[in-house]
């Protein structure tokens, strides 16, 4: 009776096309009222605790900082100096879109940040240079889920601070596999630069030495920024929360200096980021009643018991999962896909054996593999929206179907090889 | 109807302009202590209490211009792959929804803040007076209700509507 009320409510609501958050949320409140001793009360405990989080709050800026990076100009300036590293490479600038996007994600935590920040400055480059757009446009989508998977994580640090698992080592474990994500990619647009080479254009020249020392020396401002979020957190200065507040505040500084940061820009990019995380944390208000409700009633608990009742064994359980977001990913996107499936993935994945750490980098690769999946795909949509017309949803989706099979395969080696994830977070925090 | 759309997107607005305030002032906080803690050792005590308030608080505070503008997160799949004409069935369904859970979520959330009012509970290290903090949640999800009510009677948008519930470009009073 429980499971039906759950999945009705959960499938009918989402059908409507009703706010995920109020569909979560209004499921968790029936749940908590008829099948919990009329304890509706406590799914705004459950609120209270989540939003009264010192921890939390390094989400929003996190965001801002990401907003700040782009209205400063300073986003274009990374672009600039890294550009003319890949120039003479097979596969040319699609290259430096990757780079770009990793080093991009190295500040922000925000993938639709990422995809919008490094492909509003690449695409009209690109474009103007004869470059095929669908191409562009993918390399540029899959180039911003860095943004979610390299720390600072928007997604690791929601998991860490839902599940109270370390956010100092989810982000560390975050980096390897980040850095395989963008080596996969840059495999492939190797490959296809000799597989279609109709869709690059002509050998530039070389560019000059000089310029490229410039280009690179440039960067100082990044490695302020890079140190102020990631290195006081690393070093044990900081907690995840002042480290984005240090990186807001150095975004700031340095954006009046050296970027072309204004008053009137700095309002706007905090307003903006107010109002999109305002349609994040409704989803958060949602999720945490319906955990709170599932949690009271033991679900997870059953799941975990129908799994060793059907004697599954840990990569079978995997599997299932892995099947359970591909199919979730057309439906969901980004963060609420994480929000909506973590209640129930996390209870069953430890109990099946994986590391909790681990765990948190598998969920985001999962989201990331979301945000390529059609039709509700973020990174796909801001690309569409920077393309203005000239690329298609459906060219779009193809092209981004190797980087989507890419995300698959980092999956598969980080699962036969844990350590990917797990050997720098063990090795700093023992 | 066009008038009080445009008063409840202009208080809306406000709303998510204080929200963006509690960002910047948090922010500042959170600079501010550290800098205490690391460089003139001597850290503030209520650092962790007050950013998380307003967090809090610019968490509540920007959900009804999201509401507003019908920007929530939601599985469009079904709606837009249906008939015209049972779009407007799935529109109502899908406002009752938001409508049935903020206003729930006002009356638990107003019964807790007044429970917290009658204790005088206070925050563990600072003594913050909880319940104003508290009344944020239940005055925003009210006022989400009635937005979402107004939204499911009122006709097609009009230009004015659409202005007095933009964010940006930054209008009349900032």
């Amino acid at each position: 009776m429980l499971w039906m009320a759950l999945s009705t409510s959960l499938i009918g609501f989402a059908a409507l096309g009703a706010a995920l958050g109020a569909t979560m949320g209004l499921t968790g409140f029936i749940v908590l009222k008829y099948f919990a001793n009329d304890s509706a009360h406590l799914g705004v405990f459950a609120v209270w605790d989540l939003m009264n989080s010192f921890t939390f709050s390094a989400i929003p800026m996190f965001l801002l900082l990401g907003d700040l990076l782009v209205a400063s100009g300073l986003s274009s300036r990374i672009y600039g100096a890294i550009s003319p590293l890949f120039e003479r490479v097979p596969g040319q600038l699609l290259h430096s879109n990757i780079a770009v996007s990793t080093v991009f994600g190295a500040i922000s935590g925000s993938s639709a940040a990422t995809s919008a920040a490094v492909g509003s400055i690449a695409y009209p480059e690109l474009a103007g240079r004869g470059y095929y757009l669908p191409s562009v446009a993918a390399s540029l989508a899959a180039g911003g889920t860095l943004g979610l998977l390299i720390p600072p994580s928007l997604s690791l640090l929601i998991y860490g601070a839902w599940q109270d698992v370390s956010i100092g080592k989810l982000f560390l474990a975050g980096v390897v596999p980040g850095l395989l994500a963008a080596t996969l990619f840059m495999v492939y647009i190797w490959f296809d630069s000799y597989r279609r080479p109709q869709h690059l254009p002509a050998k530039v020249p070389p560019v000059p030495f000089g310029r490229i020392v410039r280009g690179l020396v440039s960067l100082w401002p990044l490695v302020i920024l890079i140190g102020s979020v990631l290195g006081t957190m690393y070093a044990g200065l900081a907690t995840a929360t002042e480290s984005a507040g240090l990186g807001v505040f150095a975004t700031i500084v340095l954006g009046f200096l050296v970027g072309d940061l204004t008053p009137r820009k700095l309002l706007k990019a905090t307003i903006e980021s107010t109002v999109s995380f305002g349609a994040l944390s409704f989803i958060l208000i949602g999720a945490a009643v319906l955990s709170q409700s599932i949690t009271i009633l033991g679900v997870p608990g059953e799941i975990v018991a129908w799994a060793k009742h059907m004697s599954l064994s840990k990569y079978e359980v995997l599997a299932f999962v892995v099947v359970f977001y591909l199919i979730m990913g057309i439906f969901f996107d980004g963060i609420s896909l994480m929000l909506t499936t973590v209640p129930f993935i996390y209870p069953v994945m430890i109990a099946a054996g994986f590391d909790p750490v681990w765990l948190g980098v598998f969920s985001t690769i999962m989201i990331e593999i979301g945000m390529l999946t059609p039709p509700v795909g973020v990174n796909l949509f801001v690309m569409l929206a920077i393309a203005r017309g000239k690329v298609s949803m459906g060219e779009l989706g193809r092209e981004c179907l190797p980087y989507w099979i890419m995300l698959l395969v980092a999956t598969g080696l980080m699962t036969i090889f844990p350590a990917i994830a797990l050997y720098l977070p063990n090795r700093v925090f023992g | 109807m066009n008038a009080l759309e445009r008063s409840f997107a202009a208080v809306a607005r406000w709303m998510a302009y204080a929200g963006a305030l509690a960002l910047l002032v948090m922010t500042a906080l959170v600079v501010i202590s550290s800098v205490m803690r690391y460089f003139v050792g001597s850290p503030f005590g209520f650092t962790e209490e007050l950013v998380a308030l307003f967090y809090m608080s610019m968490v509540f505070l920007a959900i009804p211009l999201v509401t507003m503008n019908d920007t929530h997160v939601a599985v469009s799949v079904m709606p837009e792959r249906i008939k015209v004409r049972f779009r407007s069935v799935l529109r109502v369904g899908a406002a009752l929804v938001i409508i049935v859970f903020c206003a729930w979520f006002t009356y638990e959330a107003f019964a807790w803040m007044d429970h917290s009012r009658r204790l005088h509970s206070k925050s563990e290290q600072a003594d913050f007076v909880l319940w104003p903090w508290m009344a944020v949640i239940p005055v925003t999800m009210a006022f989400v209700t009635l937005i979402a009510v107004l939204r499911l009677f009122a006709g097609e948008r009009t230009p004015a509507v659409r202005d007095a519930a933009d964010p940006l470009p930054l209008g009349d009073g900032l």
